[in-house]
């Protein structure tokens, strides 16, 4: 397990290290110029400019100061609010969409087993159709749609919850639906399918034939194995929170890095960019190295590679 | 033993003793049908399932009409605008319903935005206009038609690269597998719409941009479904005694191992193609994807959205057009699978 | 005559499916005696499943029950609500299944699986179910059991698990295993072990089996009786002296036939397939692959007709007014060895 564990890390690292790579190398093909009014500047001013960013020096030893910094936590200086440390600002922002993320999240697994279970419970009922109905249009309304409709019916026109903003519970509830039905709907489908799979499976049989009811079967036997590939899930879930983020965070006005990356984006910001894949890019493999190790302990039939017997 | 002949009486005729002729015997036993190959089954399996269907109908009534529109619906005539006509609403002749005659919502009363404009009395716009007064009906033709190029494009690259990726990763095996299989480890653990996103800020925003990226990000799914499936069929009995007699590996591809991947290969296909249409639109609503003077979806959504409150039908005509886009795309996907897995559509 | 435990009558089961009803099982009647072991042989599709789980109310969503009696210890089961059969089923009776590869919970501790039956019926605490599981896990011969009743169910062979399953059933001492095809998915040589110790545990527990199998090999060592079925119908039955050496119905005589033995050099095997259920034959259901059919076995269904107070077999071969026919070789080779062994039993 230990062994397996370092391997991966040894993994992460170099997974971050090409990340850091090709967008450091992206950056600087990047056309245009990070100044805003570069056009107003003296030569003396720019050069002053060049020398503060570190931009006079030779390409690969502008690339070493980076990826020195980086194993320091330090991504440079944020182009947009000058003087202000992209891992500050990163360091400032990545709470909001870090609950935002997890709210959703959970919210979407929470209510996608439940409804794919009793869909798949109660396969072909009407139960069972409504609820493949409502998980295909959650898959398919696109979440910023989504985000739009329900700030403006729910919060402006019924006034049920604030428009916009961050910072008390009541604000996070419209993002985190906007945000966590699309994880909902694939959740329902995917535990509806493995469940009615579980259901239909011979151990299931066995245990109606050990006599237990139905609640029994399901709770002792189904649920749990019916769960367990969901786990693999997260990976992905995670790459569509982060997505979804950029554009939910930017509706509703959260002070959080989806919103930050749009706007760096925007505005040719590319340290805070940079830091900002790469803080994403963290994020991620961090949850997939988390997904195994979780699906190792969960599941008993999966044994870590490399890990001893 | 209480089961004792209990039968009743039966009726015999006279010569019930005999021997039955051998043909007799044969027709005794009766034929149940025809027998279907493989891809009749799954067609019958496909038309059994209406929802299924009727995506399939409206993604074609969709692709000719976006695709037939290109002589009336072009880049020069999306950049023509008419400020005299900004802003209005729908207006659909025949049509005498609120909304789409001409009429909108002003402080609680329906205002003909048409009369008070004094817009010629034939001037029809049957989803109304933006803010430039450009036809909303034409911008979204032309927005749906980029989504299916997006779509198409996507499509092709599962098709090429995600195909041809899995299967050598899957029929070569080891080292080569091996290889293949980190980069598509190292690949997928990284945000791939960060890659996307980046690509976009260095190139040029725009459909080119778009498509490179799909190019980059889209395949890897398709590449791990069908390498699982090549590995598999691989060791089927009938791919072992193919190369067993020595059949080239070429050979055993196109004969084998291509039509017994298809269901996956199509299944996998249809389920690229919503993703990538919410992934343009999705670029194209922060404003890194397609821009101006070119429209999509996403451009449109975004446009809409600013007016939202005054203007409802610039954000939802093109957001409906959209979802039923990807539902349509969506079902169409779930009916494919449903008709080529039997299995799955319990 | 011993205790009779179970009284199957005129059963019929339909399956409702999208080309029609699939009359799957047409008047088919049994009985099961305490402490005896029934054998249902028969071809797969021939329905003998399906009679089985209809005794432990198993049946699938679409089979509809369409007439007869299912009586145990004289109380009808077809009248059971699903509370009832949830008390009968792992309890009075119990089930063995065809794959043990795929009949356990892959995540839950082969201990708890075992044990599981025990603490719904008997409501015994935890800790005494897992020393009772331990000590069934012992009699049907895993070794290491202290250890191995913390394992799961992947880290068994397909024989332990086939113990695990046995262990499973047993573990209320039900009145009647059903057993389906417990060995076909296993090794030969572990197929032996596991009738043996089915055996060894029948007499410790003193249950009586039906054990569904289409391999009458497997018969001849296990049970007392035998009952031929095909295509949803019992076309004999009999004690299995009877059914081995003095066969009647053609279709056994195919099913021994083709049964490798030391006598018969070269195995004949029965042409044709099974006729369709959806409309099944008004007459012998075999007729239309027997070579020995007669007119009549396709106009009518023939009766029962008695060959011994044990011994009954469909066929209009027995009718009085039926021609003399020649069975192969190898029946009428045993059936000669039969009338020496009558005529040796009643000289003594």
């Amino acid at each position: 397990m230990t062994k397996y564990i370092l391997k991966r890390i040894a993994y992460m690292i170099l997974t971050l290290f090409i990340v850091a790579t090709i967008t450091f190398f992206l950056m600087k093909m990047m056309p245009g110029s990070p100044y805003t009014n570069e056009a107003k500047m003296t030569k003396t001013q720019l050069r002053i400019m060049n020398e503060q960013y570190g931009f006079n020096k030779p390409l690969w030893e502008q690339y070493v100061i980076y990826l020195a910094g980086l194993v320091h936590g330090d991504f440079g200086i944020s182009f947009q609010y000058s003087n202000m440390p992209v891992s500050q600002l990163i360091g400032s922002r990545i709470g909001a969409s870090a609950q935002l993320g997890l709210q959703a999240m959970i919210f979407g697994v929470f209510f996608g087993v439940i409804i794919g279970a009793i869909a798949a419970i109660k396969r072909n009922t009407w139960v069972d159709t409504t609820a493949t109905v409502l998980s295909i249009i959650g898959k398919s309304v696109p979440n910023f749609v989504l985000a739009v409709l329900l700030q403006y019916y729910i919060a402006l026109k019924l006034g049920w919850f604030p428009i916009a903003g961050w910072g008390t519970f009541s604000q996070t509830i419209l993002p985190t639906i906007a945000l966590g039905v699309g994880p909902l709907a694939e959740t329902a489908r995917f535990v509806r399918t493995s469940m009615v799979d579980t259901l239909t499976s011979d151990y299931i049989e066995l245990a109606t034939a050990k006599g237990l009811s139905l609640t029994q079967v399901i709770r002792k036997h189904a649920l749990r194995n019916s769960m367990i590939p969901l786990v693999t899930l997260l990976g992905p879930y995670t790459v569509s929170l982060m997505t979804g983020s950029m554009v939910i965070e930017n509706i509703f006005n959260i002070p959080g890095i989806g919103e930050q990356f749009v706007k760096s984006i925007l505005t040719n910001d590319y340290p805070t960019i940079m830091g900002t894949t790469i803080v994403f890019s963290l994020g991620l493999v961090i949850v997939l190295l988390i997904t195994d190790i979780v699906y190792s302990l969960i599941d008993p039939r999966i044994r870590l590679q490399g890990s001893d017997a | 033993m209480a089961e004792e002949a209990q039968a009743p009486q039966a009726k015999l005729t006279e010569n019930a003793f005999e021997g039955l002729p051998k043909d007799e015997a044969q027709s005794a036993e009766n034929i149940a049908g025809p027998s279907l190959s493989y891809m009749q089954n799954v067609w019958i399996r496909f038309k059994q399932k209406t929802s299924g269907v009727v995506s399939g109908i409206i993604v074609i009534l969709m692709i000719v009409i976006a695709f037939g529109s290109t002589p009336f619906i072009n880049k020069s005539t999306l950049v023509k605008s008419q400020p005299q006509y900004a802003n209005l609403p729908a207006k659909i002749p025949g049509v005498n319903l609120n909304g789409l005659n001409g009429k909108i919502k002003q402080n609680g009363e329906w205002v003909d935005v048409y009369e008070k404009n004094n817009i010629p009395k034939d001037k029809y716009f049957i989803a109304g206009t933006d803010y430039l007064g450009r036809s909303l009906a034409q911008r979204i033709v032309y927005g749906t038609k980029i989504s299916l190029i997006v779509a198409l494009v996507a499509a092709f690259f599962d098709l090429t690269i995600g195909v041809i990726y899995g299967v050598i990763s899957g029929w070569k095996g080891g080292a080569v597998d091996n290889v293949m299989q980190r980069i598509i480890e190292i690949v997928s653990s990284v945000p791939n719409l960060v890659i996307v996103i980046l690509l976009l800020v260095v190139l040029k925003p725009g459909l080119k941009s778009i498509i490179i990226a799909i190019a980059i990000s889209s395949w890897m799914t398709m590449a791990r479904q069908v390498r699982a499936e090549t590995l598999s069929l691989k060791n089927q009995e009938y791919v072992l005694a193919a190369r067993s007699l020595g059949e080239s590996s070429w050979k055993i591809a196109m004969k084998h191992l291509i039509p017994n991947l298809s269901s996956i290969i199509i299944i996998q296909t249809m389920y690229t193609i919503p993703s990538a249409i919410f992934f343009e639109a999705f670029l194209s609503f922060i404003g890194i994807g397609i821009s101006a003077p070119e429209t999509s979806l996403g451009v449109l959504l975004n446009e809409g959205q600013k007016n939202f409150q005054f203007l409802p039908y610039q954000m939802w005509y093109p957001a409906v057009v959209l979802c039923v886009l990807m539902i349509a795309f969506n079902l169409l996907g779930d009916g494919l699978r449903d008709a080529f897995d039997p299995k799955s559509a319990r | 005559m011993s205790e009779r435990i179970l009284d199957v009558k005129n059963l019929k089961i339909d399956f409702h499916t999208y080309a029609g009803e699939v009359k799957a099982i047409r008047n088919v009647s049994f009985h099961l005696d305490k402490g005896e072991t029934l054998a249902i042989v028969g071809e797969s599709g021939s329905g003998k499943s399906v009679t089985t789980r209809s005794i432990i109310g198993l049946l699938a969503g679409n089979a509809e029950i369409m007439g007869g009696s299912i009586k145990f210890h004289d109380q009808e089961m077809l009248n059971n609500s699903e509370k009832d059969w949830q008390s009968i089923r792992g309890n009075k009776i119990a089930m063995i299944f065809q794959d043990p590869m795929t009949s356990l919970d892959p995540t839950m501790k082969i201990g708890q699986q075992i044990a599981e039956p025990l603490m719904k019926h008997k409501h015994v605490p935890k800790k005494e179910a897992w020393a009772r599981a331990l000590e069934m896990m012992k009699a049907v011969g895993i070794t290491n059991a202290e250890e191995r009743i913390n394992e799961y169910p992947h880290q068994f062979s397909g024989g332990m698990r086939q113990r695990i399953v046995i262990a499973i059933a047993l573990i209320c001492e039900p009145e009647i295993l059903l057993a389906d095809e417990p060995t076909t998915a296993l090794d030969v040589t572990i197929q032996a072990e596991i009738l043996d110790l089915m055996k060894d545990l029948q007499k410790r527990v003193k249950t009586s089996i039906i054990f569904i199998t289409h391999d009458l090999g497997v018969v001849a060592g296990m049970a007392d009786r035998v009952a031929v079925m095909y295509a949803g119908e019992l076309l004999e039955y009999g004690n299995v002296d009877e059914i081995f050496y003095n066969p009647q119905h053609p279709y056994t005589w195919g099913l021994i036939n083709s049964m490798p033995t030391l006598h018969i050099e070269k195995l004949e095997s029965i042409p044709g397939t099974p006729p369709d259920l959806l409309d099944p034959p008004k007459g012998d259901p075999f007729a239309p692959r027997n070579k020995y059919a007669l007119r009549a076995d396709v106009e009518a269904k023939p009766p029962f007709f008695k060959v011994s107070p044990t011994h009954y077999a469909s066929t209009w071969l027995l009718d009085p007014r039926a021609p003399h026919v020649e069975p192969p070789a190898e029946i009428k080779r045993r059936w000669a060895k039969y009338r020496e062994l009558q005529a040796a039993k009643s000289n003594s």
